[in-house]
């Protein structure tokens, strides 16, 4: 938002972003510490979950939306990924994407034991590390974060799905397609649609 | 800003460009009709991901899953895995061994007839030596001889009512005396 306002090429950035991203999970490095882990190496894995706690901690918590209950499945999702390890080949598929299989897994079984879930309060659900301090830059912050997120559950489960895994979650179509059974042209038009309607109300309320 | 509008099928290629990894600045200049709508189309898009960057776990979330998977391995380590595809062959082959010996010790446990006649007579010659009243061995050995011992089924009913010790001849072989007493003392004639 601020960067698209003050006139920043943001799209570069996020471009770089995503390039960063990928590189970083291609990384060799991250190859080696998987393989370690995959022998047993604890020092390894926990390297690993300290590198993806975040990404599946915010998988799980946009789908669930309870802090609680996100933080008990990003755990869960560790000690499954733990125990599968051996059975993970990464020649075909990525250690986050796999994760986020994993987590995906998860959140279904959970939705079926806890069907009574109450969601947080929109506060609570983009509380930062800072929040508790609420300062105006932070309240300003919360209310795009409430109108940005109010958009996304606004729009179909499908939707919601895809948009959350390509633009929030980072995977490729090749991947969602493999993770939702769709067809990669499916999941783009699907993606297409929903980015038209983001845009629409993200124009109406002034965030781009 | 153009006036064109963003058809589906020129989004459906921009996306398929983009996870392909061309970057935005490419796309951009390869579709300048719709650079206004694609800005908007990629500022929607980097907004998700940024407002999802908020989104943190609690500090205290790193180390509840070092405890949970400290526990599990510590689990793992310590758990022992009872051997099922050793024991259960070592187990039946033990059982079978043992059901062949037993089945042979109580064989050879089995006297027959002759054999049953003769202990009791021994047995009886053994009282009478311990009461004193024993014959000398050297007289008593032929008398014992199981050649010339003959006895119907009579006589040895007869025979179980004189010892009268209340149950039945093959009760009181089988549980008064064992394999090694009989040896001896068929030995001692």
């Amino acid at each position: 938002m601020t960067s698209w306002l003050t006139g920043q090429p943001f799209y570069l950035s996020q471009d770089m972003c995503i390039i960063v991203v990928l590189m970083s999970l291609n990384d060799s490095s991250l190859i080696a510490l998987v393989q370690k882990a995959k022998g047993g190496d604890s020092a390894a894995f926990d390297d690993l979950y300290r590198q993806f706690m975040t990404p599946i901690f915010r998988f799980v918590f946009i789908r669930v939306r309870n802090r609680a209950d996100a933080e008990d499945l990003t755990q869960t999702v560790f000690v499954k990924a733990w125990n599968a390890l051996p059975r993970f080949d990464d020649r075909e598929e990525r250690f986050l994407a796999w994760l986020y299989t994993i987590a995906r897994n998860s959140i279904i079984d959970h939705w079926k034991k806890k069907k009574d879930l109450i969601p947080d309060d929109p506060d609570v659900f983009f509380a930062t590390r800072e929040a508790p301090d609420r300062t105006e830059r932070l309240a300003e912050q919360n209310e795009a974060s409430r109108l940005v997120y109010g958009a996304l559950t606004s729009l179909g489960d499908d939707q919601r799905e895809i948009m959350t895994l390509k633009f929030i979650d980072g995977l490729t179509n090749k991947e969602i397609a493999k993770m939702t059974g769709k067809s990669e042209p499916a999941i783009r038009q699907v993606q297409s649609r929903a980015l038209k309607s983001l845009r629409a109300e993200f124009k109406n309320n002034n965030l781009i | 800003m153009n006036k064109n509008e963003l058809t589906e099928d020129i989004l459906d290629k921009v996306l398929m460009l983009h996870d392909q990894g061309t970057s935005v600045s490419d796309i951009l200049s390869m579709f300048p009709e719709y650079s206004g709508e694609l800005k908007e189309i990629f500022a929607t898009a980097h907004l998700l991901g940024e407002t999802a960057k908020q989104i943190e776990p609690s500090l205290k979330l790193s180390g509840s899953i070092v405890t949970k998977l400290n526990g599990k391995r510590s689990i793992k380590e310590g758990s022992f895995v009872f051997p099922w595809r050793v024991v259960l062959p070592v187990g039946a082959m033990a059982l079978l061994l043992v059901t062949v010996t037993l089945g042979q010790f109580r064989s050879s446990t089995v006297v027959n007839e002759d054999q049953t006649v003769a202990f009791i007579d021994n047995q009886d010659d053994l009282t009478k030596k311990s009461r004193g009243t024993a014959a000398p061995e050297d007289t008593a050995a032929p008398a014992i001889s199981l050649v010339n011992i003959k006895l119907t089924v009579a006589e040895i009913d007869q025979e179980e009512q004189d010892i009268d010790f209340g149950g039945t001849m093959d009760d009181f072989f089988l549980d008064e005396f064992s394999t090694a007493e009989i040896d001896t003392a068929l030995a001692e004639f």
